[in-house]
């Protein structure tokens, strides 16, 4: 016996379309081939057709009057202007004004950083060096001075630049942050090696190589550690117990950048943030949210 | 009155009235408007089923189409207001569902229940009514009104107004794939539908012992 075959949804969509004269020549053929044996197919066909048949046949319904406008009605239905694009264009001038911004922020960030930190870099790599030095440093404790006559006192810098390190004496690496003037140095780069152990010393462009302990008490005039070292600092000459000639000059550690420069160059960073405060980025991402929302339901409503 | 005052455009081409009313001319317009004003309110009938309703729905889409006129932008000019006729009557569907203009027991000035009312009657073919067309069209229009509107519009479209699978696809701005899925099932829900009305149907709407097995 003969199994009843069932149609899917697929088959009545075909038989539509077919009906409907919405199939292309080789579907058609295809469609074709499989009503001419397929019963429940050609069942259903007859079925719409009479139905699509009798729903042409229902009466037009013509209509009960003129739905024409009256130059009154055209005033009063006139379109008004088209306010939704204006809104959209500002609303798109507040999103790109913002991307502008933060865009803006972070490349002046990413670039001014980097520098700050560079500033703390050579500090660590210095004192690092300054504690290797004294550590293995055999030789009697004697205090040179890179550049006679160049030297200074006082100063400070701990912080900024080198550290004094084996210091067993009253001398003052002077404060953090403090830059020693009375370092004179051909070069802003470059830092030279040691001063009496008792002395005064400025952190800023000095090294302590190790503590002498032929050192003698550091004069009066070297207290306090000054920063504004004159030249008549160099009245401590004196005191200096050697001086190694072989290594006068000798670049012991430099720095990338001394960090007025770095601070110059993170400025423009500071004053941007001054200038684009968080209130304006508020107010920008206010503008765009109100005039998107204005824009959209102005574009539904038209 | 409109068609003497018309005379001047009456045989303009379509895009020449188009063109003219995009300009401000309302005798353009109105011109356009005349051209598809049966065809509008033929589909707004057929989808609400109701006289008023429909020619309500017909002057708020004339009335849409004369704000959106710039906004055509070319193609069929048919399907385009068409669509708008549709969005009009589903517009109107959804006011009528909100606000229901008949009251569903109808009361008399002292506020009691009025016992035979027209409301009562049975819309739907009587035993004794004979298979004439217009039962045939009660009957249809009875089975067209219990579709969900999505089916209905398209088979409307379709069956109704001629349009092709691609212009539906347009008007009601879905795929040609939405349109056949919805077409077909449209068919089947009429087709059994109108099954129910039996004998009361012509015999070439009925089916036999045979086809039923």
């Amino acid at each position: 016996m003969k199994r009843q075959e069932t149609l899917s949804q697929r088959d009545l969509e075909l038989l539509n379309a077919y009906l409907d004269d919405a199939l292309n020549e080789k579907e058609k053929q295809r469609f074709e081939a499989r009503l001419a044996r397929s019963l429940p197919l050609q069942k259903k066909l007859k079925e719409y057709t009479q139905l699509k048949v009798a729903l042409r046949e229902l009466p037009k319904q013509p209509a009960p009057r003129n739905f024409t406008l009256s130059p009154e009605q055209a005033r009063a239905y006139k379109p008004g202007p088209k306010l939704y694009p204006a809104f959209s264009y500002v609303a798109l001038t507040a999103v790109l004004l913002l991307a502008i911004v933060f865009s803006s922020e972070f490349f002046f960030n990413q670039f001014s950083t980097p520098m700050a930190t560079q500033m703390e870099s050579p500090t660590m790599e210095a004192e690092t060096f300054a504690v290797k030095s004294s550590e293995k440093e055999p030789e009697p404790l004697i205090f040179t001075w890179g550049y006679p006559g160049g030297m200074g006192m006082g100063g400070g810098g701990g912080g900024s630049t080198f550290t004094i390190t084996s210091i067993d004496q009253t001398g003052k690496g002077g404060v953090d942050g403090e830059v020693g003037e009375g370092m004179v140095t051909p070069t802003p780069e470059v830092g030279i090696l040691s001063v009496p152990p008792d002395m005064g010393t400025g952190g800023g462009n000095e090294e302590a190589v190790t503590p002498s302990p032929e050192a003698t008490p550091i004069p009066t005039e070297a207290e306090p550690p000054s920063l504004a070292a004159t030249p008549a600092s160099v009245t401590v000459e004196p005191l200096i117990l050697g001086l190694q000639t072989d290594k006068t000059g000798e670049v012991i550690a430099t720095y990338p950048q001394f960090p007025d420069e770095a601070a110059s160059q993170a400025e423009p960073a500071r004053i941007w943030r001054t200038l684009v405060s968080d209130k304006v980025k508020i107010g920008l991402a206010a503008i765009a949210a109100l005039f998107g929302i204005l824009a959209l339901i102005f574009y539904t409503k038209r | 009155m409109n068609g003497a005052r018309l005379a001047p455009v009456a045989f303009m081409t379509e895009q020449d009235l188009i063109d003219l009313a995009l300009q401000g001319d309302l005798d353009a317009f109105n011109t356009l408007v005349l051209q598809y004003q049966d065809l509008a309110y033929n589909v707004a009938y057929h989808i609400m089923d109701d006289p008023a309703a429909a020619a309500d729905a017909t002057q708020e889409a004339v009335i849409s189409m004369y704000r959106k006129l710039d906004t055509y932008r070319g193609g069929s000019f048919k399907s385009w207001f068409l669509r708008i006729v549709t969005n009009a009557c589903y517009d109107e569907l959804r006011r009528i569902s909100r606000r229901p203009s008949t009251p569903l027991e109808p009361e008399n000035s002292e506020g009691e229940l009025i016992d035979s009312a027209d409301w009562m009657r049975d819309n739907s073919p009587s035993p004794e009514q004979n298979a004439s067309n217009e039962e045939i069209q009660q009957a249809i229009q009875h089975c067209l009104e219990n579709l969900e509107e999505k089916f209905r519009i398209v088979l409307v479209l379709v069956d109704i107004s001629g349009e092709d699978y691609a212009s539906v696809a347009q008007i009601i701005h879905r795929p040609i794939g939405t349109v056949k899925s919805r077409l077909s099932r449209a068919r089947q829900k009429m087709q059994s539908c109108l099954q129910g009305f039996g004998e009361l149907l012509p015999e070439k709407f009925r089916l036999t012992d045979e086809e039923r097995s």
